[in-house]
């Protein structure tokens, strides 16, 4: 057993997975809490699973208070890949869910902020994350939210010969340039995903709720208007515009008062930013820089500060 | 000019219907802050009555309503107007010196109202109507900041008016102590007098009986005085309590010190600087492939991506890095 492997305790099971087992546990140095995320190696005949490689690839490069800790990495007896991360008790879903709390403005600018400050730091050391989701992003003790499971994460690719596979990201927090599966995409996909969630917590329900992912695009066009050429220029080149029935019928954008009327407690500026963030058109959407420079954030009220924020008691 | 201050002052008639003090000494003059003509109050109601109507004076035709009529204050329609405008425009310009981070920024500020309200009550209608133009666009705009000052200032006069009603009640009960601690003293003084005068009657020892009542006397007046101090104690420990409330409301309100910083450090600071076209054959295709701007490509992005690769983390020292883990790239010079 490896040096690393004697500094950790695994107390607990808390979950697990087709491809993973968690535990939580202690660090023997300081009694914190960590949790052990333990990949059953035997499990796969060719070698280790690919989210488990892209996980341990991506957390190694980032550091920051948004993004999940990657605390050590050791292999067990039995040959098990075992990454020790910071132990977050609770996720956002868990916290939407939950109707007995309230959300206040500051509460739900606070949570974003965290989001997208998390998302940033993915952005800025270009690694997409593609599986950007309520359950995705957990929450400590002390109440920081944090990205986490880059096990569909991805370095982002600047380059137009190297196709990616639009299947990526939880149906309804998918971007419509990946529902007409394109090869070619960016960070606005997790942007599109950032304004779902965004949505999500004024709303207390998901979205854009699509049964199917062919219902998806219907779904997301007669919420926000399906897209003209001049909206989104080239996008019949996608390789599922032809296929795709979204189009046959057009749905008119909504107007600011709907929009307004749907969002009831949303500010002004917090309308202006969700509707950058869900923009069809990718290249037209807000980028995370973009979004953290909104006069939403910097507007009162001032974010809640993370202790302060709704939990689970 | 002259003649309509000589009937202002003995017989004042109202322009509509007439009808004088002179041969009504209670009729009362109301004006609208709209366009300062006076009307009677029997006018008032017969016009406006049956809501919002325009103006009676010749060549005026505001649409006025009759709910914003009101009795003038001041004799000069000058000071009226200002007074008006001046209630106005604080209401929407309602900053406080804390709200600001410097004494010069709120001068520049109280100044700004000035300005306003000089041009709203004496400018032309043309800079009248831009600056009312102003102050509506910056309520709209600050319509939170706005309602939360408001609030606010409520708050703190009610807990400072609480706070003074306090101290008030304290100061009064104090004196009726003090008061009743005198007249205590005086009677017993006097009682002192008789019982010792009875007990040399009595034919007691004299000097043992003038030591006793001096005790006595003395023991009295420390009791008083320590049953004073604890009145004393007792009332400051609750204009405390209620200080302390006050000022954690205060605090409550306070803006945190440190201005806002969205990216909280974690900011994009790489050493290239991204010229606007570059010959790339590569770039060249970029047309032949549509779905590539489809899925939110650009020229600018893939060279951008380029450029990336070809200098990130030139400026980064590995091994202050893995001293440091999440030290910014920019922060290692």
């Amino acid at each position: 057993m490896s040096v690393v492997a004697l500094k950790y305790t695994k107390e607990k099971k808390v979950g697990e997975g087709t491809y993973a087992e968690v535990f939580v546990g202690h660090n023997k140095d300081d009694e914190s809490l960590i949790a052990v995320k333990m990949i059953k190696v035997d499990k796969f005949i060719d070698g280790l699973d690919m989210s488990a490689i892209r996980e341990v690839k991506f957390l190694q490069e980032m550091h920051h208070p948004n993004v999940v800790g990657l605390l050590d990495v050791f292999v067990s007896e039995e040959g098990n890949l075992n990454l020790v991360l910071e132990f977050l008790p609770s996720d956002l879903e868990v916290i939407i869910k939950d109707k007995s709390l309230v959300f206040s403005e500051a509460d739900v600018k606070s949570w974003l902020l965290m989001i997208l400050r998390g998302v940033h730091h993915c952005h800025r050391n270009f690694i997409l994350h593609r599986d950007l989701k309520p359950s995705n992003l957990l929450i400590a003790p002390d109440g920081q939210l944090k990205v986490a499971d880059f096990g569909l994460g991805r370095s982002m690719s600047f380059l137009p010969y190297e196709k990616m596979t639009p299947t990526v990201v939880t149906r309804w927090y998918r971007a419509p340039e990946l529902l007409l599966g394109a090869r070619h995409y960016t960070g606005a996909i997790d942007i599109w995903a950032i304004g779902m969630i965004f949505a999500e917590m004024m709303l207390r329900v998901p979205y854009l709720a699509g049964q199917s992912d062919h219902e998806q695009l219907d779904i997301t066009f007669k919420a926000l208007g399906t897209p003209s050429p001049q909206q989104w220029p080239k996008m019949e080149y996608l390789p599922g515009y032809n296929k795709s029935t979204a189009f046959k019928i057009r749905h008119p954008a909504p107007t600011r008062q709907q929009m307004q009327a749907l969002f009831s407690a949303a500010s002004d500026k917090a309308l202006t930013l969700l509707c950058s963030m869900i923009c069809m058109d990718p290249l037209k959407r807000a980028t995370t820089v973009q979004a953290l420079m909104s006069p939403y954030f910097s507007d009162t009220p001032l974010p809640s500060k993370p202790n302060d924020l709704p939990k689970r008691h | 000019m002259a003649t309509a201050a000589i009937s202002a002052d003995n017989d004042e008639t109202c322009p509509i219907c007439r009808s004088g003090t002179y041969l009504n000494p209670n009729m009362r003059f109301l004006l609208n802050s709209e366009c300062y003509h006076k009307i009677c109050e029997q006018c008032v109601d017969r016009i406006f009555s049956t809501g919002p109507a325009p103006c009676p004076y010749k060549g005026c035709g505001k649409v006025l309503r009759r709910q914003k009529f009101k009795t003038q204050v001041f004799e000069d329609l000058g000071v009226e107007k200002e007074v008006d405008s001046r209630q106005r425009v604080m209401k929407v310009y309602n900053k406080q010196e804390s709200d600001f981070p410097s004494i010069k920024e709120y001068n520049d500020y109280l100044e700004h109202i000035e300005d306003l309200i000089f041009d709203i009550s004496n400018g032309s209608p043309k800079t009248k109507q831009k600056t009312e133009d102003e102050v509506r666009e910056y309520e709209k705009s600050h319509k939170k900041e706005i309602l939360d000052n408001t609030l606010r200032q409520r708050a703190q006069a009610q807990a400072e008016e609480q706070f003074r009603v306090q101290e008030e009640e304290r100061e009064r009960r104090l004196r009726l102590l003090s008061f009743e601690m005198q007249n205590q003293e005086r009677e017993y003084k006097r009682l002192m007098q008789q019982e010792t005068v009875a007990s040399l009657a009595s034919g007691r020892n004299s000097k043992e009986a003038l030591k006793e009542a001096a005790d006595r006397s003395k023991q009295r007046s420390e009791m008083l005085r320590q049953q004073y101090e604890l009145e004393l104690e007792k009332t400051r420990n609750a204009s405390m309590v209620a200080r302390q409330a006050h000022m954690k409301l205060e605090d409550r309100n306070q803006q945190p010190q440190t201005p806002f910083t969205p990216f909280n450090g974690d900011r994009d600071a790489y050493t290239f600087e991204q010229m606007p076209e570059y010959f790339d054959p590569l770039v060249a295709n970029f047309d032949r492939d549509p779905s590539l701007r489809a899925g939110g490509f650009s020229v600018h992005y893939v060279e951008y991506g380029a450029l990336a690769d070809a200098y990130m983390s030139l400026d980064i020292d590995i091994q202050v890095e893995k001293m440091e883990p999440g030290l910014m790239a920019q922060e290692v010079v």
